[in-house]
């Protein structure tokens, strides 16, 4: 009796997660302009749509352009600033990692704003480049965050032994703890692109002539929810399972190769 | 109790002076400190340490927990700079050569094998590092790992090995390389005591092999007298004594050092008489006892009288054989197989550890039962006297240890 009351609890929480995100995929196949039940009939027109959709065409390719240029500049970026802020010690080190995390809780409308301003200041015409910039600011923290997890158990005594053995630093680097935490950094890398290509706030501010994805979904659903956004997004969805289910392979990797061990002082 | 007489003085002096001028090895040591200083801000970790270590030596570091061993080691292996001092390798100062570039080894504690590669790749990591062709490292590791029984393991990752075969990976690691020194830091810690024991003779087989220098550093004394050459005993950033197991056991160089290798027991009292290497000691609340008298002990000194327990001699009669006897009683008896411990409480409540050897034949070794009264004695030669203020916070190196703890 119990079983079932938990069962069916499970089951209600699964479906208000998931539900909308079903309801969305079943939609991009129905043969009718209004997203609504009864379902009637079958089709893959939508998805054809899209193919003729040259504006989308652009949209993606900006923000695929800018999530790639953002996951390289944050990743790269988030792991140099994860060193410091893990292993050295140095005053204001606390405030550091502070001001490193803040931009995370800032509302992106409020950044948005002091963007533009303050490209308007320095008089950076707004592009694409001012876009990857916002992005690479609030997409940050994250990287720095998930690297920083990997460092703290990070067995340095790991690093000795490399250099003991000949390694100088840099090939220490290389050979020894980048490997070791490459399933943080690629993790990290992941999670920028996401929140990169999802961003819409800041982007909206900065963003000038270049229209990114979520701004053109945006612009569609002013004239009312059309069916060709339901195929978008569920073409989307499909993107994003794929890249999380390389992510959790990868960190499932890294995991069984490296047993956690404290450093000894 | 049949060991020989503990206090060799005439082989003590030679021994120590050997490796100064190298007479032991005949060539140049293979790591030499000389007056070598180390401090971490205000506090002194190593103060003005000389230490020579011969080519194919098994030498130990051995002493507490902050006595500086570690420290020694991580000098050597350039983890650590030094304050002051010089440090050779080989007979060239490596102090402005950093750790990546000495010709020195480690196999550490945690052992650190490289959790991402393969236990080959791990024991290649040296000489790729040296640029050794893939094919020529591969049969060098291979080779390694069969000579620390460990064929066939070469694809296994480390995580899916024990404790035992862990370290000997880390030890193939380091021994691959031909380093001219292998630094070990206290590297059974991690084992449990029948593995330890077994590592212990598998590590002084693996070292007579190679020939490789070995400076192995050890808070456990029993693993130093097992596998040592020679032991530096340290405390407080300074070196006690260095000498031979024999020689740190039978005849330590000061209190500090008996004290801290083996079981001893500690009487102290007033020098009563000095005669002909024979002093009488009165042990405060407890009669006289008998100890060897060395140089500096006048009549009417305080000192300490320390005794192994396996010296002492137990009987239910007094006896006129050593000249005196204390009497006490038996408190407890606490039989240990081949080896009985006694402890006996004296009349002014000092508790006196006595080891009994188990004859299998039975000879000589009366039945005692607790709470019985006995007598205890010892032969003059067995009771170290040493000045009664020393402890082993307050003693010198043996070069500058007061003229009461050294032989004569």
């Amino acid at each position: 009796m119990g079983r079932r009351i938990l069962l069916t609890y499970g089951v209600l929480g699964f479906a208000f997660l998931y539900l909308p995100i079903a309801f969305l995929v079943l939609f991009s196949f129905n043969d009718y302009i209004i997203p609504s039940l009864p379902f009637r009939g079958f089709t893959l027109k939508w998805y054809r749509e899209l193919g003729y959709d040259f504006v989308l065409h652009e949209a993606l390719y900006n923000s695929l352009f800018i999530a790639a240029c953002t996951t390289v500049v944050s990743t790269v970026l988030g792991t140099l600033a994860a060193f410091p802020l893990v292993r050295c010690t140095f005053r204001f080190k606390q405030t550091g990692q502070l001001l490193v995390i803040l931009p995370m809780i800032i509302p992106h409308f409020l950044m948005g704003v002091a963007l533009l301003l303050f490209f308007a200041f320095v008089k950076l015409p707004l592009s694409r480049m001012t876009i990857i910039l916002g992005h690479v600011v609030f997409t940050l923290p994250f990287a720095v965050l998930i690297v920083s997890t990997r460092l703290y158990g990070f067995d340095r005594t790991l690093e000795r032994a490399a250099g003991d053995l000949g390694a100088s630093p840099l090939r220490t680097f290389w050979h020894v703890t980048l490997p070791l935490i490459l399933p943080g950094v690629v993790g990290a890398a992941l999670l920028v692109f996401t929140l990169s290509m999802d961003e819409f706030l800041i982007t909206y501010f900065v963003s000038g002539q270049k229209g990114t994805l979520t701004m053109y979904i945006w612009s569609l659903l002013k004239d009312g929810i059309a069916p060709r956004v339901n195929a978008l997004a569920s073409v989307l969805l499909g993107g994003s399972f794929v890249l999380l289910l390389i992510g959790a392979w990868v960190l499932d990797r890294g995991r069984s190769g490296a047993p956690k061990r404290t450093a000894v002082p | 109790m049949t060991a020989a007489p503990p206090d060799n003085a005439a082989t003590l002096e030679p021994r120590q002076a050997a490796p100064r001028d190298t007479a032991r090895t005949g060539d140049r040591p293979a790591v030499e400190l000389r007056g070598v200083t180390k401090r971490f801000g205000t506090t002194t970790a190593l103060d003005s340490i000389d230490l020579a270590i011969g080519k194919g030596e098994f030498f130990s570091l051995l002493g507490p927990s902050g006595c500086g061993k570690t420290t020694t080691l991580n000098l050597i292996g350039g983890f650590e700079s030094t304050s002051s001092g010089t440090l050779l390798i080989d007979g060239k100062p490596v102090q402005d050569i950093p750790a990546h570039a000495r010709p020195v080894n480690t196999v550490f504690q945690s052992y650190a094998l490289f959790p991402h590669m393969s236990v080959a790749d791990n024991v290649e990591f040296g000489l790729r590092m040296k640029k050794v062709p893939k094919a020529e490292r591969r049969r060098a590791a291979l080779e390694m790992l069969k000579m620390v029984s460990l064929a066939g393991f070469e694809e296994r990752r480390p995580s899916q090995l024990s404790g035992g075969q862990r370290q000997r990976v880390a030890l193939a690691r380091a021994l691959v390389n031909q380093p001219a020194v292998l630094l070990l830091d206290e590297p059974l810690g991690a084992l449990d005591l029948k593995l330890r024991k077994q590592m212990q003779l598998e590590l002084t087989r693996l070292q007579r092999q190679v020939g490789i220098t070995f400076v192995y550093v050890t808070h456990d004394q029993e693993e130093a007298l097992a596998m040592s050459d020679r032991i530096a005993v340290m405390d407080h950033g300074r070196i006690l004594q260095i000498g031979t197991p024999a020689e740190i056991y039978g005849a330590p160089a000061n209190r500090g050092v008996m004290e801290f290798i083996g079981s001893v027991n500690t009487f102290e009292g007033r020098v009563e008489s000095v005669a002909g290497g024979r002093a009488t000691v009165a042990i405060d609340g407890a009669g006289p006892v008998a100890a060897q008298a060395d140089v500096g002990a006048a009549v009417g000194d305080r000192v300490a009288v320390l005794v192994r327990p396996e010296r002492i001699r137990m009987s239910a009669t007094p006896t006129a054989a050593s000249g005196f006897s204390l009497a006490g009683t038996l408190e407890k008896i606490a039989p240990l197989g081949f080896v009985t411990h006694c402890t006996v409480q004296l009349p002014n409540g000092i508790e006196v550890l006595v080891f009994r050897l188990n004859n299998p034949d039975g000879s000589g070794s009366e039945i005692f039962a607790e709470g019985q009264r006995v007598f205890l004695w010892w032969d003059h030669t067995d009771g170290r006297m040493f000045p009664a203020n020393t402890r082993i916070d307050s003693t010198g190196t043996p070069q500058v240890a007061s003229p009461l703890g050294r032989p004569t």
